[in-house]
């Protein structure tokens, strides 16, 4: 079981702007670690832009689960984890780095930080640790607290989409998406299957 | 004083030269001590003693053998690391890798006095300090006189045929595809295996003597190769400019001039454009060799003996004795039939044979009527007519019998070729793949021959599922795929590769999918007869006839793309770079290239190869050479993907 990413966002009024994010890319070869870091953010970003405030949620895509929580003060986190995961202990993770998060950088800084002016340091300690599910002590509190019924899943991104919205034009769109993952993605699409690159 | 000298081509190029035989007259050139080998002499060569490590020996293996050494020469090959006694009235040429070790054993050879002079040749350039190392020893044993030349060879690669080379044979799990696409792999390891790759290639533009223009796809392993060879031609190039005497693409050179109107194409492809092709179960018979038989450096290696011959009691059973074979250039039913479908093959062996026996039995006709003694008149006049008969019989003798050499070459090998492909049933596994990889209709289930246990080893089934998982449009559902997987566990399959293959199939372009494997078609043309007769050495009864139509595979398409300048989405995307463009690169290429390098980064195999080859042919006067990091049969590359696939 696995944990791929690890990232922070503050979900604004039209989309969600990137804070902190941590990767662990060593189960991927070398030529395709960039790319996948890309798809991971843009991923990462187009779930919390379609989560509404206050609610979780568990994105199916391939092979990988992304588990989303987007609390009322619209600061957001995302995980992406292999299907092995357990999904309760994503869920403990994604409040325990919210909490912290929001108790060390400012909410001012929330709507329009970065990755580089944002000064928090332990994304990339947590990812490694949750590596083994284990390390999740808190589980049991989580357990009292998570109402396991309103965690909405979804099977594929695409049921995040609006009425009309195509995946393509998002893709091509996105500004976290340099232009040989997109070239990727296009080629990809031409032949039916879904962006399995995620 | 020791001369560091860089190499010169003067070669003349005649007229379907443009092939990697310019190795072969490289290392001719270097035994001739690095003279132009005078034509026509009738003096003895000089007599030479020939030091090699195990990376030299791998180069001169495929191209020389021991009969052509001796006619250089050469009395002697030893390898480096051996011991070795003085021969001290006799020159030394060394054909080395110049690591710290072997310097090391040079030194320490200079030191002993073992030869009369030292002709020192470097398989890639050696640095200055490793240089000055020989210097400093050769100058410590007063042996500075003996060392007569210190060369650059720049033959760091192996040519297996006019038109296909690898890159190493030695440490090629150093640049396998495993250690290429390995997820654990840092920074400073793909650093390495770029140099690595790069030295050769760069070894390979040095001895054709052009400098290419250079196409690859992008984000990918191909790609970096590209970009670093680009630098490296571009900045030899410069030094060039600054340093004429020491300048390795020279304007006085033939070969480069005649490559100023028509540079050639360097096409670099990536192994994970097409995963399918090193896994196919194949057809023609060098592949088939490769496949099914040990087959390196253009050597089978052979068990014989293994005969189910009844011992009589008491008696030690047969002992099995291992045969190798050389296959080579000068074998020409080999070169005729390398690429023949086996059945093809199968009934040459047959008609060669078959002339043979003919050609024999005139002989001995004629032998027995010269041992008359002359009572038939009829017999005498025949005499004179049948002397000359005898005669040509007699002369052609060393011929019949080195025929007879090949033709039992050639029947031992195709023998054991079809036993593989009988106990196996690899036809049906060739037929059925080509079907999945041109998206025909099946006419089988999978899961049949799956489980069939007369068909095939757990490996042949194996390969056949992966081909099927890598070339199917849609990915199977979870229900299906369980049921496989089970299947295969049962006969017995090692299902790590699939691991692997799958976090392949959904990352990688989906560009190569069933459709661009080409409309092959697979048309048996019914079981065999002609050879079916019992006076044939190859029973194929129950093995299909089966006739493949021209395809081009994945890596022949993006060539033919490219060489033909024909627009697609595949291709269109692929980078251009001109190393004699010293500041960015505009293209003004506009007229169809006629000779191309098409290099696979990540390893190929012998049906590429001959894939390439049937396409070339089918192109009048282009010319295409092959090549790859390294070469792998199915066996081996599956081993890499199950590596690849352990978590």
């Amino acid at each position: 079981m696995k944990l791929y990413s690890l990232s922070i966002l503050y979900k604004g009024a039209t989309k969600a702007n990137l804070l902190k994010a941590a990767y662990d890319l060593s189960s991927f070869s070398f030529f395709q670690r960039s790319s996948v870091q890309e798809f991971m953010t843009f991923t990462s970003a187009l779930i919390v832009e379609r989560t509404s405030q206050g609610s979780r949620a568990s994105v199916k895509e391939q092979e990988y689960l992304c588990h989303v929580y987007v609390r009322n003060d619209n600061l957001g986190a995302v995980v992406i984890a292999d299907t092995e995961y357990p999904q309760r202990v994503c869920f403990t993770l994604l409040d325990k780095v919210l909490e912290e998060f929001s108790r060390q950088v400012d909410s001012i800084d929330w709507p329009s930080g970065n990755p580089e002016t944002i000064n928090y340091k332990a994304l990339d300690i947590h990812l490694s640790k949750y590596q083994n599910p284990r390390e999740a002590d808190a589980m049991s509190k989580v357990q009292a607290e998570l109402d396991e019924t309103k965690i909405i899943l979804h099977n594929t991104m695409e049921s995040l989409l609006e009425r009309g919205e195509k995946l393509d034009d998002l893709v091509a769109k996105s500004e976290h998406l340099g232009n040989q993952s997109k070239a990727f993605y296009k080629t990809a699409r031409k032949q039916n299957s879904c962006c399995e690159i995620m | 004083m020791v001369k560091r000298r860089k190499v010169k081509e003067t070669f003349t190029l005649t007229g379907d030269s443009y092939s990697v035989v310019l190795e072969k007259l490289a290392l001719k050139r270097m035994l001739n001590f690095n003279a132009p080998p005078l034509k026509n002499t009738t003096a003895e060569p000089v007599w030479k003693v020939l030091i090699y490590d195990r990376f030299g020996q791998d180069i001169i293996s495929p191209l020389l053998s021991v009969k052509e050494l001796r006619d250089m020469g050469i009395t002697l090959h030893l390898l480096l690391h051996s011991d070795r006694d003085p021969i001290p009235d006799v020159p030394a040429v060394y054909f080395v890798m110049p690591t710290e070790e072997n310097i090391d054993r040079i030194c320490q050879d200079l030191r002993n006095q073992l030869y009369e002079s030292y002709y020192l040749n470097f398989i890639s350039a050696i640095s200055r300090s490793k240089l000055e190392d020989i210097a400093s020893a050769a100058l410590a044993a007063n042996a500075v006189s003996q060392v007569t030349k210190v060369f650059d060879q720049y033959l760091n690669f192996i040519t297996l045929e006019d038109d296909m080379f690898i890159l190493c044979h030695q440490n090629k799990e150093l640049i396998s595809y495993h250690a290429i696409n390995r997820a654990d792999i840092q920074d400073t390891d793909m650093e390495a295996i770029m140099d690595t790759i790069v030295d050769s290639l760069f070894c390979f533009f040095v001895t054709l003597g052009a400098v290419p223009i250079i196409r690859c796809p992008r984000g990918n392993a191909a790609e970096m190769v590209a970009v670093v060879n680009t630098v490296e031609l571009e900045s030899k190039l410069r030094e060039n400019l600054r340093d004429a005497r020491n300048s390795l693409f020279t304007g006085d050179n033939m070969a480069a001039g005649q490559f100023s109107f028509q540079r050639p194409l360097f096409v670099l492809a990536d192994r994970n454009v097409d995963m399918a092709t090193p896994l196919h179960h194949t057809w023609t018979y060098q592949a088939l060799i490769h496949d099914v038989l040990d087959f390196h450096l253009n050597r089978v290696m052979m068990e014989e003996g293994a005969g189910a011959e009844p011992s009589p009691a008491g008696a030690r059973p047969k002992k099995k004795s291992r045969k190798s074979y050389d296959l080579t250039a000068a074998d020409k039913f080999w070169q005729k039939h390398k690429g023949s479908p086996f059945p093809e093959v199968a009934e040459s062996v047959q008609e060669e044979l078959d002339t043979y026996r003919a050609q024999e039995d005139e002989v001995k006709r004629l032998k027995s009527i010269m041992g008359l003694e002359g009572e038939d008149e009829g017999a005498i006049s025949m005499l004179s007519d049948n002397t000359a008969k005898l005669t040509s019989a007699v002369s052609s003798l060393p011929e019949l019998l080195e025929k007879k050499r090949l033709i039992d070459l050639h029947t031992n090998v195709a023998t054991a070729v079809l036993d593989h492909i009988k106990s196996r049933k690899l036809d049906v596994y060739f037929e059925y793949e080509e079907k999945l990889m041109s998206k025909s209709t099946l006419d089988k289930s999978l899961l049949d021959i799956i489980s069939d246990p007369d068909a095939g080893t757990p490996e042949d089934k194996m390969r056949l599922f992966l081909i099927y998982y890598i070339t199917a449009q849609q990915a199977p559902s979870e229900s299906d795929l369980e049921q496989y997987k089970k299947a295969l566990l049962d006969a017995g399959c090692d299902l790590s590769p699939l691991n692997y293959i799958k976090q392949w199939k959904a990352f990688t372009k989906m560009a190569a999918t069933p459709a661009n494997y080409g409309n092959s078609g697979v048309k048996p043309m019914g079981l065999f007869s002609r050879v079916m007769n019992t006076g044939s050495q190859f029973v194929m009864e129950g093995v299909k006839n089966l006739v493949l139509k021209q395809h081009n595979l994945p890596v022949t398409r993006i060539l033919d793309n490219l060489m033909e300048m024909k627009s697609h989405p595949e291709t269109d995307d692929y980078r251009y770079f001109d190393p004699k463009m010293l500041r960015g690169s505009e293209r003004y290429n506009i007229t169809p290239l006629i000779s191309a390098i098409v290099f696979v980064v990540g390893g190929g195999n012998y049906i590429e190869y001959q894939n390439l080859v049937d396409y070339t042919k089918s192109k009048q006067g282009k010319k295409v050479v092959y090549g790859c990091s390294e070469l792998f049969n199915a066996a081996q590359f599956i081993k890499q993907l199950s590596q690849l696939g352990q978590k």
